[in-house]
């Protein structure tokens, strides 16, 4: 009984009625659209760095964790025996053994400090991504000696371009400095500014040429996917003895761990915000609704319904309203994301602040089912919140004045 | 017949030349040097808006042992570079900590326009380099040889081409020319003000000008060189480097 009459009150006011509707629903769908696009850029961000440049985890000689020197290298029996182990774990896609130097690059123009990654191209192509982002040359798929990868950004910097010679210096495990020319065989471009300026590949053969002796400080370990890094991580962990330490792409990048784990809840708090826009919205509606039927609530009471029908009245029509708005914003929204999701969306002009970031310049949303339930939750807990005030004013109507009118 | 005669006699004649060059250089070389030096110098920074003064202790000794001990400005002092045939250390009082060479080779050295290349691999032109004479010049009055110097394939330099300006009659080199791959200027060195230091005449100043920013440049001063007080290999030392003063 009450329920109809509730209902028919809402569409007695059709236009006010529907404005309340749609902005509950607008908010929704904006919300949605927000968490769709938050995901999608952190997991494009995600994605780029661990395929580019992190590897879903990497293991290093605890001394290199604590200070990256280049005497702070696995020996080969402890490579040997983490690659059985890794062998053994059928989520293990592939592994890279890298040599990792701190070292010098110099061009006429130019000195910097660098860090320079020796690698076996063909172990790195399973591993890594790097390869799919040359813009000019290969990533030492001709077979050139001594050539070395740098970044568009570095080449720029440092006024080099293809087959240019570069000079590199770096020490050796035993503290011997060494000086080689290298020329530019190729150069990318990730989606991180940050790491191409500081990182140039070369050959791992070219290193032991030089230096006299294998030299291995990280070995770069990739899954079959990236769902549960930490479990698969903490698979291998158990199974690895000192000095060896393996670590999580969420360890080894700490700010893009930081940025994923904080992601929920920055993304609560923006829907917190739409919600408290919405409340303020759906009061202001239903104290109209209410002060305009004084006359009538008036003649209600008086006619025998109770303070507690009129209050659940009240507080009906505002469920109510939220009840038909949620459901509608969550479809529009979805079907948006999906639509979005498709087409992906263009921010070529902001290209540069997103390549700081380490994001593309096309951005694709996606569906978060889970935030669809915490959604309708917060719309109907806000949509009872905002119905407590005009309840409570209908409550204090007195029958008599009330009917008087004015 | 003929023409085997002349292409030997072009061929002997050439490398003769070479070697002469060669010669030059490392005369060149070694006068700068000496067997071993302690020097005092200032190293000022200009750029278009400000410049800075730093003054340094040096020591030499051969080509593998050399070291240096920044005495101000104050910030500086009592950083010590100090390299010791292909290891090289940096002391830096202020942490009290030696620090293994990479740290320290961060950009260039001590912001000057110097780079750290510069510093450890001096004296490597006669290694690393085929010199050969291209000309004779006057240069700030002296009669001087013009050596090009060609970087040996696979030689650890960035350099595609090199101009020394070599005095004939006292082997001091007057000017550089240092040139990338594609033939462009990149930096450009002058010496001047020669001046008689402890039996020797040296250039007192050094001038190095970057070719596309000649506003910026830095310029080494020699204070006053030794080339007499004996210095003991032991001075070159790792253990050595928290004492040197």
């Amino acid at each position: 009984m009450i329920f109809k009459v509730a209902w028919r009150n809402i569409w007695r006011s059709r236009i006010r009625s529907i404005i309340v509707l749609s902005s509950i629903a607008i908010g929704i769908w904006a919300g949605l659209v927000i968490i769709g696009f938050s995901f999608g850029m952190n997991n494009e961000r995600t994605s780029a760095a661990i395929g580019a440049t992190l590897g879903h985890s990497q293991a290093h000689h605890r001394a290199f964790i604590e200070d990256p020197q280049p005497n702070a290298m696995l020996s080969e029996a402890i490579i040997k025996e983490l690659e059985t182990t890794l062998d053994a774990q059928n989520f293990v896609t592939g592994y890279a053994k890298r040599t990792v130097l701190q070292g010098m690059v110099a061009s006429p123009k130019k000195t910097r400090a660098t860090r320079i990654i020796g690698v076996n191209a063909e172990a790195e192509r399973k591993v890594t991504t790097i390869p799919n982002y040359m813009v000019e040359g290969d990533f030492f798929e001709s077979k050139t000696r001594k050539g070395v990868v740098i970044s568009e950004k570095l080449a720029q910097k440092m006024g080099l371009s293809m087959r240019k010679k570069l000079v590199l210096t770096f020490q050796d495990h035993r503290g011997i400095i060494h000086k080689a020319t290298f020329r530019v065989s190729g150069m990318y471009r990730t989606l991180n500014s940050a790491w191409d300026e500081l990182n140039l590949y070369v050959q791992q053969d070219d290193i032991e040429k030089i230096v006299g002796g294998s030299l291995i400080h990280e070995v770069l370990i990739s899954y079959d996917k990236s769902e549960d890094t930490e479990q698969k991580t903490k698979a291998i962990v158990s199974q690895i003895k000192e000095p060896t330490v393996i670590t999580s792409w969420k360890e080894n990048s700490p700010e893009l761990g930081f940025a994923d784990d904080m992601m929920g809840i920055m993304l609560v708090l923006v829907l917190g915000i739409i919600m408290l826009a919405l409340l303020f919205g759906i009061i202001n509606n239903m104290l109209m609704a209410v002060l305009e039927r004084r006359r009538e609530l008036g003649m209600l009471m008086a006619v025998g319904m109770n303070k507690r029908k009129v209050f659940l009245m009240i507080l009906l029509e505002t469920l109510m309203l939220g009840f038909v708005a949620g459901p509608t914003g969550i479809v529009l929204g979805d079907v948006t994301v999906r639509a979005m999701m498709r087409i992906g969306l263009d921010l070529s002009t902001k290209k540069d602040g997103l390549a700081e970031l380490g994001v593309g310049s096309v951005i694709y949303p996606e569906i978060v089912p889970e935030y669809y339930l915490i959604i309708a939750i917060m719309v109907v807990t806000t949509a009872l919140i905002a119905a407590l005030f005009p309840a409570y004013k209908a409550l204090k109507l007195n029958p008599v004045t009330a009917i008087r009118g004015n | 017949m003929k023409k085997v005669l002349l292409l030997l006699f072009i061929f002997f004649y050439s490398s003769l030349f070479a070697q002469d060059a060669l010669a030059i250089l490392k005369k060149s070389e070694a006068y700068l040097r000496g067997a071993q030096s302690t020097a005092e110098i200032s190293i000022t920074t200009v750029r278009p808006s400000w410049e800075r003064t730093m003054t340094a202790k040096l020591w030499n000794k051969g080509a593998e042992m050399s070291c240096i001990l920044i005495t101000g400005p104050k910030r500086d002092a009592g950083t010590v570079f100090m390299k010791n045939g292909e290891n090289v250390w940096n002391f830096v009082p202020a942490i009290k900590k030696l620090i293994a060479l990479p740290a320290a080779l961060v950009q260039n050295w001590m912001g000057t326009d110097i780079s750290n290349d510069a510093l450890i691999n001096a004296g490597s032109l006669t290694v690393d380099y085929t010199p050969s004479i291209i000309a004779s010049e006057v240069v700030s009055g002296q009669d001087c040889w013009v050596l090009e110097l060609l970087p040996k394939p696979d030689a650890p330099v960035v350099w595609g081409k090199v101009i020394a300006f070599i005095d004939k009659a006292s082997y001091i080199q007057l000017g550089g020319e240092f040139y990338d791959e594609d033939n462009f200027l990149i930096t450009e060195m002058q010496a001047s003000e020669l001046t008689q230091f402890d039996g020797r005449r040296l250039p007192k100043a050094v001038k190095m000008i970057p070719a596309e920013n000649p506003e910026s440049y830095t310029i080494i001063r020699y204070i006053s060189v030794d080339f007499t007080t004996p210095i003991p290999d032991s001075f070159f030392m790792k253990s050595n480097i928290k004492n040197i003063k």
